[in-house]
């Protein structure tokens, strides 16, 4: 049963710092869990950020993501920067 | 500004005056003590020149200038005593609504009595004859220590205007009695 | 709309005003000038304006700025193009959209709605703009234009925001945002490889960067224009198609923290739609430089960056302490005299010195330039000769000179009513003027200048001049003379400053109410200042406000009368001497005034006027020569205390509107001295010498 982190409404960077905190605290010793951004009604640049690294980092980490949920002010944002959220971009140098 | 609101403003909580008891010449008034910002002695004041005697002259408090009534002067009593080493100066604050800013005025006192609680109920209306000085500088009349004494409208008391007026007409004078010689 | 965006508004807000203000003035200047290389920068300059004003709107949702914004610059950029001339009516349409925008912006600011008149107006503007575009040619309008890019061919942005974008409290997204609403076909790559790095996650550390393609028809200084406010943060490249080339484009990796990720960023954009790589990779000549952000922007912005924004408040906090260090330091050299010792005597005049020198620099920031206040009434002067029909030229000289800013706001009335009398009364109708042998366009000149402490505007217009006659007449009809009295000139020239006063048979709307010019005086008065006119008839009038250079701290020259120190401007003191080598006692006390070598010198003994009974030894009196403007005087006093640095007072509103006391200072003995208004006693001492020693 994975455990679900639930994003606050603002995502902005006024919050960045403190949900990062949180989230790395979330994160320790899991497996699988799910995030729910859906309440996610304020953004800018530095919680989009935060919304891709999250990804990148639980799939660097090897930390499954079984459930994503995201509002829709979250994904046009994605959608017009061209970045796709569940298989956050992998590049390689 | 009615009586009602003046007692409003002046009352504690327990419907108490808090006056501060002052002699001026021969006779003692009361002045509402919640502006009073600080009793300081009296020490040299500047003369400005050119201005009626209401006007003691201005003093330096922390780096402010501040002007300084002479109530004996500016209540029109008769017999102007002489001020010695009791007199002190009562600084007031009050707001003036023309400018939308609080005022300091310095006012000069023979001496400082004592601080009076005045029920409300020891309060009555002043006399319609009899006060010696003008009946719109007389707020009301209160019995203190068996006496009745006389509180300061300070409104009308340290009504900016009319002072202003009273000193640019002596001014006046000054220079008509100068330009005569 | 969250609290985040106040301040942003806030900055917003004043910037627009800037720039609204600075586009009626280019709007004025298109007007006089003829020049056309000139123009075509002003031109650049008002399109400027509008269209960064529309890129912040549009951030903020502000859509009736946005809408009103976006149509005069369509009509503007065809103006630009060369399609369409500036005429006249256009550019009053120009000036009618600065006003309405200005209002519109402070509505939205504040969130408020516009009134049904407003948005009537708006229609009514966007009506008129869009027939000016109806009449164009929309095929030709593409092809005309150099600067309008080919439509063919992709543009090209890279968007690197720099590492601390998101601290400094901008976001990228919004202008990605906006470009998308400005353009077509916007595709857009996002690097977001360093979130994958190995150090760890700083979330207020911008780690995106973006490549984009797009097509537009737009221009590619509207372009730069949407990254306006953030390009100071980011590195912002746009290659429009003619510059989109192969190895243009190779050249942006550069801006990648990481270059070999910028050809996986690239990939991820639509291959078909880049140019093709060439065979001869150095075929292509590669213009690249950045484009041009510096392109069109010449010295006016060049001039802003060297500014700087402070707060008014925080200046006069700072010109506060510093008066507080003049008193204190003049204190602690007192009580070093006192001790006598040589050193430390000695280190006090080198402070002095230097608190002196910090006094100086931090009034002269209070210093702004009167050209700015100037710059108002040229609208001003347009609108009423209009509206009057007259012609009106409006020349200024001496805009680059300073006074203190409180000031600016209170002499910006005065000069105003002034300025509208001269073209209601002074400056005649072309019809009168031709009739006169003038010619028909009016010359009203604003001039400013600085003399011996103290700032001079003088407005002066060759129209009709003071009509005496009417002067006296109107002058006996409010009771103001008998008709005995006989005026010299000069009198009866200031008579227009009597409350009341008007010569005018018709009131205007414009003036002639008869409150204007005693209020004028009075205002300047308030300034410690002083207002003469000079007047010939049928030739013009000229009138002349004095205003001290500042207020606040100022180097002062202490006297005493009786038993009180008083103080006076020392760039008032022109000379002292001792009385009785000049004057005799006998004619001190008959006369009013002295012969001084071969100049008679009017003269006030200031123990005298102030009431002062005692006696005093002739011998003793000093005689202080004083001077304002072109006006002297003499002062009788007891004696001389010298030079010292003031820091000026208020007397606050009891001592309001009380003749030939003007502040009050505090010594360094801690003691008060009153600061008398040296323009006043000069006054008073004529008055009483021309009415006296005329009547003999």
């Amino acid at each position: 049963m994975s455990e679900c982190f639930k994003f606050p409404a603002e995502l902005t960077i006024y919050e960045v710092q403190d949900v990062h905190t949180e989230l790395i605290a979330f994160l320790a010793g899991k497996q699988q869990i799910a995030l729910d951004l859906s309440q996610i009604e304020e953004l800018d640049s530095a919680g989009i950020q935060l919304a891709i690294w999250l990804v990148n980092y639980c799939r660097n980490t090897g930390v499954q993501i079984g459930t994503l949920v995201l509002s829709d002010l979250l994904t046009a944002r994605l959608s017009l920067l061209n970045v796709p959220l569940s298989g956050a971009t992998k590049s390689e140098p | 500004m009615n009586s009602e609101t003046m007692v409003a403003e002046n009352t504690a909580s327990n419907d108490e005056l808090h006056s501060l008891l002052v002699s001026i010449g021969n006779d003692t008034f009361g002045i509402p003590i919640e502006s009073v910002k600080e009793v300081i002695e009296l020490t040299d004041t500047t003369m400005v020149p050119m201005c009626n005697q209401v006007i003691r002259g201005v003093i330096n408090v922390r780096g402010s200038v501040i002007p300084v009534l002479d109530l004996q002067h500016r209540l029109m009593l008769k017999n102007p005593q002489p001020y010695n080493k009791y007199s002190c100066i009562v600084l007031y604050d009050f707001y003036d609504p023309s400018l939308d800013e609080i005022m300091t005025l310095g006012m000069l006192v023979s001496s400082v009595m004592s601080i009076q609680f005045i029920n409300c109920t020891q309060l009555e209306d002043s006399p319609s004859f009899g006060a010696n000085i003008p009946r719109h500088f007389v707020w009301k009349m209160a019995k203190i220590n068996n006496q009745l004494t006389i509180l300061l409208d300070m409104k009308s008391v340290l009504n900016i205007s009319e002072i202003n007026t009273q000193l640019k007409s002596s001014q006046a004078e000054f220079f008509t009695r100068f330009c005569q010689r | 709309m969250s609290v985040d965006l106040s301040a942003a508004i806030t900055t917003f807000v004043n910037e627009s005003k800037e720039l609204l203000a600075e586009m009626e003035n280019s709007l004025l200047d298109l007007e006089s000038s003829e020049a056309s290389a000139d123009q075509e920068e002003t031109i650049n300059a008002i399109f400027r304006a509008i269209h960064t004003i529309k890129g912040s709107a549009g951030l903020f949702g502000f859509d009736y700025v946005v809408s009103l914004t976006h149509i005069a610059e369509t009509v503007l950029d065809d103006v630009r193009a060369g399609n369409k001339e500036m005429s006249k009516d256009l550019l009053s349409l120009y000036l009618e959209t600065g006003d309405l925008c200005d209002e519109l912006i402070q509505l939205a600011a504040s969130q408020s709605e516009p009134s049904a008149q407003q948005l009537t107006q708006l229609a009514e503007l966007t009506k008129q703009f869009s027939e000016f575009t109806d009449n164009v040619d929309t095929p030709q309008n593409k092809d005309a234009d150099s600067e309008t890019q080919s439509q063919d061919g992709p543009w090209f942005i890279c968007f690197v925001p720099n590492e601390n974008v998101l601290r400094n409290g901008l976001d990228p997204y919004p202008f990605i945002h906006f470009l998308n609403n400005e353009v077509e076909s916007l595709e857009v790559a996002t690097n977001c490889t360093a979130l994958n790095a190995d150090t760890p996650y700083d979330p207020e550390s911008c780690y995106l960067a973006f490549l984009m393609l797009f097509q537009t028809s737009q221009s590619k200084s509207v372009i730069e224009d949407i990254f306006e406010f953030i390009k100071n943060d980011a590195v912002v490249e746009i290659l429009p198609p003619d510059q989109c080339h192969y190895s243009a484009i190779e050249d942006c990796a550069k801006h990648f923290p990481d270059p070999a990720q910028f050809h996986a960023t690239l990939a991820q954009l639509t291959q078909s739609r880049l140019p093709a790589r060439p065979l001869e990779p150095a075929s292509i000549p590669d213009d690249t430089e950045p484009p041009a952000q510096t392109k069109g922007k010449k010295k006016n912005k060049l001039h802003t960056s060297k500014t700087l924004r402070v707060e008014a408040m925080k200046l006069d906090r700072l010109i506060d302490q510093v008066g507080e260090m003049v008193i204190t330091g003049a204190r602690t050299n007192l009580l070093a005299h006192e001790t006598g010792n040589e050193t430390l005597i000695e280190a006090m005049a080198l402070l002095e010195r230097l608190v002196e020198n910090i006094r100086d620099s931090s009034l002269k920031l209070r210093m702004v330039q009167i050209g700015e206040t100037f710059n108002k009434f040229k609208r001003v002067v347009r609108d009423v000769a209009d509206e009057l029909g007259k012609e009106v030229e409006l020349n200024i000289v001496g805009a680059d000179t300073e006074l203190d800013k409180t000031f600016v706001e209170k002499v910006s009335d005065p000069l105003m009513h002034i300025i509208r009398n001269a073209i209601d009364h002074g400056i005649e109708s072309p019809e009168q003027r031709l009739a006169a042998g003038k010619p028909t366009c009016g010359q009203l000149t604003l001039k400013a200048y600085h003399d011996s402490g103290s700032i001079v505007i003088e407005i002066q217009d060759d129209g009709q001049g003071l009509d005496q006659s009417k002067i006296m007449t109107r002058a006996i009809e409010n009771g103001l003379l008998n008709q005995e009295h006989s005026l010299q000139d000069k009198e009866i020239n200031l008579l227009i400053f009597e409350p009341g006063f008007s010569t005018a048979a018709a009131v205007t709307s414009i003036s002639g109410r008869g409150v204007g010019m005693d209020v004028v005086k009075r205002n300047v008065e308030s300034l410690r200042g002083s207002v003469e006119v000079d007047s010939t008839k049928g030739l013009g009038s000229k009138i002349i406000i004095r205003l001290p250079l500042t207020l606040s701290i100022i180097d002062g020259f202490m006297f005493t009368v009786g038993d009180e120190d008083y103080v006076i401007p020392l760039d008032t003191v022109v000379e002292c001497l001792e009385l009785h080598e000049v004057v005799s006692e006998s004619d001190i006390q008959d006369k009013n005034y002295i012969n001084l070598r071969t100049e008679v010198l009017p003269f006030i003994r200031l123990r005298t006027l102030f009431g002062i009974e005692q006696q005093i030894e002739h011998a003793k009196e000093s005689l202080v020569i004083v001077q304002f403007g072109t006006l002297r005087a003499g002062l009788v006093v007891d004696s001389l205390q010298g030079e010292f640095q003031t820091v000026v007072k208020p007397l606050g509103r009891l001592f309001e509107g009380l003749k030939c006391i003007s502040g009050a200072t505090i010594l360094g003995s801690g003691k008060v001295a009153i600061i008398l208004d040296v323009s006043a006693l000069i006054r008073t001492a004529i008055t009483m010498y021309e009415s006296l020693e005329l009547k003999h």
